[in-house]
């Protein structure tokens, strides 16, 4: 028996590492996930104001905070039983939006891109050069952490979101402002998904999907979850699917979902092109009809459908923005809870994202529960592995664990979120503390 | 592996000086210096830099990267050489640690190390390690051999999030782990330009910048944000936001009364504002939640309560009024501010009963 271990896993949001087990016959005998870090956000948030928590809880991760704040909010939202306005929906759908592209193209142009070329894969800097597209590309950072500031109240780490309202008002300049920037970034859009067409759609298929695909209707009231094999999904109340979902500890500090009687499941863009509507817009339904037209869904070609939902959006956001309200008036709902808990739910540009909370009637927050996307996804990366296993090269190490990160990747994880939202502690931690060990919190 | 290698940044001559002036403002240096500062960055060695993420969720990085007009991001980029930062390089596993090795030996004592993000030291620092081992050990290591360590953000500054309560993880700032001088550019996330201006003094002067007692730029944290706010004026004057979307807000008041910390936070927001050129919290209406601070998640809060009513988390759903904390941590200037707060109010009393005896005697 050989261990292999990949510590750790880059060009991903946060620490990984596995060690996977081989035997005599380079069979795979046992793969154990570990993360690093562990920050235990679900018990920071306990005694905390509820109004506090779209704050609190976007600082799970840098790169997925707008998901996080817009989560939060909901759940306080319906705590507190406030609905917010028509308008200040599409601030927020904007919102959501311009955080979709920023954080896609940050992945594609930064993260996946080198997956793009053959082993050894360069750095991402390089291969951004490389494609031509680094001048574009930093020239949309700037328009989209602008776009942000616009409609967040600062370009990172947003200030929007008050229960009941949102908290920085739009200009018409502004409103202006918007379209011109998404205009650029409609452009690096497109570039982007024709680069990754060119570079995938010739392909062959690696990673067929076999799990059901999951994710939150377009009107954010129900789950959809699409069986394999099944060509209509199943609807869930949001509430149900929530309270059917077993969470349990996979490797050390991981969080992995599953959905009885289906077990691992997958969210993300891949499962969201399967389940949502054709679009109206013209790019991004030809993109669609492209798509649609290569076959069964395939993990290895998960970044193409990350591509054109980059298309989606910056198509979507053009439509949505002179709808947006101008000067909106501003309200700040009282902080009285009708109910004791609250559930939010938010499609993140990796899958469906939920926070639920409870909470005293003076709002104080008595326990946090976060389901995040690579949570879900986790049981379906842990399954692949000894699927996809006797495909990958075994005689060369390297090639190996370059393969191993490549398929993990398509997931495009974002750990720090996984991990720092476990439960407090598994019943094998009950051994006496010592140094190097787990403690109860 | 190598380091990641140099980038065609296409800076303009005309965006380089931009940036180089706004630096040189940052820094509070005359408008002479700014040949001086741009010389230094043209003729110097890129100084190495090993970039380390601890407990922290890269926002920092994020922020540097995401800097907009005009592009910050890209003079860092060519300003430094950026030897070792996990989430760019392409390696991993040993790959990525035998980078860090080579560039510890080939650099030592000359390189900057860059940490983002909180250090774990409960169980033997086990909830932060990297490639199987503790950040804590790794922090010493790569620590105390640098030419200089600048702690970005508030997490390394001062252990931010997860350092508060109940800091179930026993995360500590970068400082409380090194015995040398750390160099803390604090804020939730921090601005890059003050990280820009402290890398462009030391590279300027061969010295770091005059620091505070919280170990700051003095050029960047040296005064209030009360001190330098816009809306100022309205607090000296009485005029107070009562509550979220009222006439007050509207008008873009003093956002004192509805939890503005910005009379016990330092730092130069309302000037450079947030990265670069952008908004800021106050500016967008929001009051201040006194992120360059030192455990403002617990000092601070509750964000929408006015000081010095400060309260702390004490788990379990329980939450403690910290009159004392508060005393000791904020209450003295708070003290001042809610006096000044009072005084400015009764002036706007005593204006209104002169303006109504004015209306009479008319």
């Amino acid at each position: 028996m050989r261990k292999i271990r990949l510590e750790t896993v880059s060009r991903i949001e946060g620490a990984l590492s596995l060690e996977i087990k081989v035997d005599s016959r380079d069979n795979l005998a046992g793969i154990s996930w570990k993360t690093d870090l562990f920050r235990a956000f679900e018990s920071l948030g306990v005694g905390r104001p509820l109004e506090e928590m779209p704050f609190l809880t976007a600082r799970i991760c840098g790169i997925c905070a707008e998901a996080h704040h817009l989560a939060s909010l909901q759940a306080a939202e319906e705590g507190l039983g406030i609905s917010p306005p028509e308008g200040i929906r599409k601030i927020r759908e904007a919102f959501g939006l311009i955080s979709w592209l920023r954080d896609h193209l940050t992945v594609l142009l930064l993260f996946s891109g080198p997956d793009l070329e053959s082993f050894p894969s360069p750095d991402s800097l390089s291969w951004l050069e490389k494609t031509g597209l680094w001048d574009l590309f930093l020239e949309n950072r700037k328009h989209l952490r602008r776009m942000l500031e616009i409609v967040g109240g600062r370009g990172h780490l947003a200030l929007g979101g008050i229960p009941g309202g949102w908290g920085k008002k739009i200009s018409s300049e502004e409103r202006k402002e918007l379209g011109e920037r998404n205009e650029r970034v409609l452009l690096l859009a497109r570039k982007t998904w024709e680069l990754y067409w060119e570079k995938t759609v010739s392909q062959p298929f690696l990673w067929p999907v076999q799990s059901p695909l999951v994710a939150l209707s377009p009107e954010g009231s129900e789950v959809l979850v699409l069986p394999p094999g099944k060509n209509k999904p199943l609807r869930f109340p949001l509430s149900r699917f929530y309270e059917t979902l077993v969470e349990s500890e996979e490797g050390s500090f991981l969080k992995r979902i599953n959905l009885p009687p289906f077990g691992a499941y997958l969210v993300g863009p891949l499962a969201r092109f399967y389940l949502f509507p054709s679009p109206d817009f013209p790019l991004s339904r030809e993109a669609h009809q492209a798509l649609k037209n290569i076959g069964e869904p395939d993990l290895s070609r998960a970044s193409l459908f990350r591509a054109y939902e980059v298309l989606w959006a910056a198509e979507r956001l053009k439509h949505l923005l002179p709808e947006l309200p101008i000067n909106h008036s501003l309200s700040f709902a009282p902080l009285k809870p009708v109910r004791k808990q609250g559930l939010g739910a938010f499609e993140a540009p990796r899958g469906l994202l939920l926070h639920h909370y409870t909470f005293d009637l003076d709002a104080v927050i008595k326990t946090v529960k976060i389901i995040t996307p690579t949570a879900q996804n986790l049981g379906v990366i842990s399954d692949c592995v000894p699927r996809f296993w006797p495909y990958w090269p075994l005689t060369e190490e390297k090639n190996l664990l370059f393969e191993i990160q490549r398929f993990i990747r398509t997931f495009d994880p974002c750990v720090p979120c996984m991990v720092h939202l476990l439960r407090n502690r598994s019943p094998r931690d009950s051994s006496p503390e010592k140094e190097g060990q787990r403690k109860i919190f | 592996m190598a380091r990641i290698p140099p980038i065609r940044m296409g800076l303009s001559r005309r965006d380089f000086l931009k940036i180089c002036t706004i630096a040189t403002a940052t820094m509070g240096l005359p408008v002479e210096m700014v040949d001086k500062v741009a010389a230094a960055v043209k003729s110097s060695e890129r100084p190495p830099v090993i970039w380390l993420h601890f407990m922290e969720c890269t926002g920092c990085t994020e922020s540097l990267l995401r800097s907009s007009h005009p592009p910050l991001a890209r003079l860092i980029l060519e300003l430094i050489s950026l030897e070792y930062h996990e989430t760019l390089m392409a390696g991993a596993g040993e790959q990525a640690e035998e980078a860090l090795k080579e560039a510890l030996k080939k650099y030592k004592g000359r390189y900057i190390c860059v940490v983002e993000g909180a250090v774990s030291t409960k169980d033997g620092g086990i909830y932060c390690q990297i490639g199987g081992r503790p950040a804590i050990e790794i922090l010493r290591t790569v620590g105390e051999k640098a030419g200089a360590v600048i702690a970005i953000g508030t997490c390394a500054s001062f252990g931010g999030i997860q350092a508060a309560a109940p800091n179930p993880t026993g995360a500590v700032k970068v400082s409380q782990v090194l015995s040398r001088p750390v160099i803390n550019i604090p804020g939730c996330p921090p601005n890059p330009y003050n990280f820009l201006s402290t890398v462009l003094y030391t590279l300027t002067f061969g010295h770091p910048p005059e620091l505070d007692d919280l170990s700051r730029p003095k050029f960047a944290y040296g005064r209030r944000i009360h001190d330098q706010c816009p809306r100022r004026p309205h607090f000296d004057e009485g005029r107070f936001v009562e509550s979220f979307g009222d006439p007050a807000h509207q008008q873009g008041y003093c956002l004192y009364k509805v939890g503005c910390k910005g009379p016990v936070t330092y730092s130069n927001c309302p000037v450079q504002r947030f990265c670069d050129v952008g908004a800021w919290p106050i500016g967008s209406g929001h009051p201040c939640i006194g992120c360059t601070e030192p455990s403002f998640w617990d000092r601070m809060s509750p964000f929408y309560e006015h000081l010095p009513k400060i309260y702390i988390p004490a788990g379990g759903g329980i939450r403690v009024e910290a009159e004392k904390a508060g005393r000791v941590a904020v209450g003295a200037a708070a003290a001042v501010v809610a006096a000044h707060a009072t005084i400015g109010a009764a002036k706007k009393v005593l204006k209104s009963i002169s303006g109504k005896e004015k209306d009479q005697e008319e």
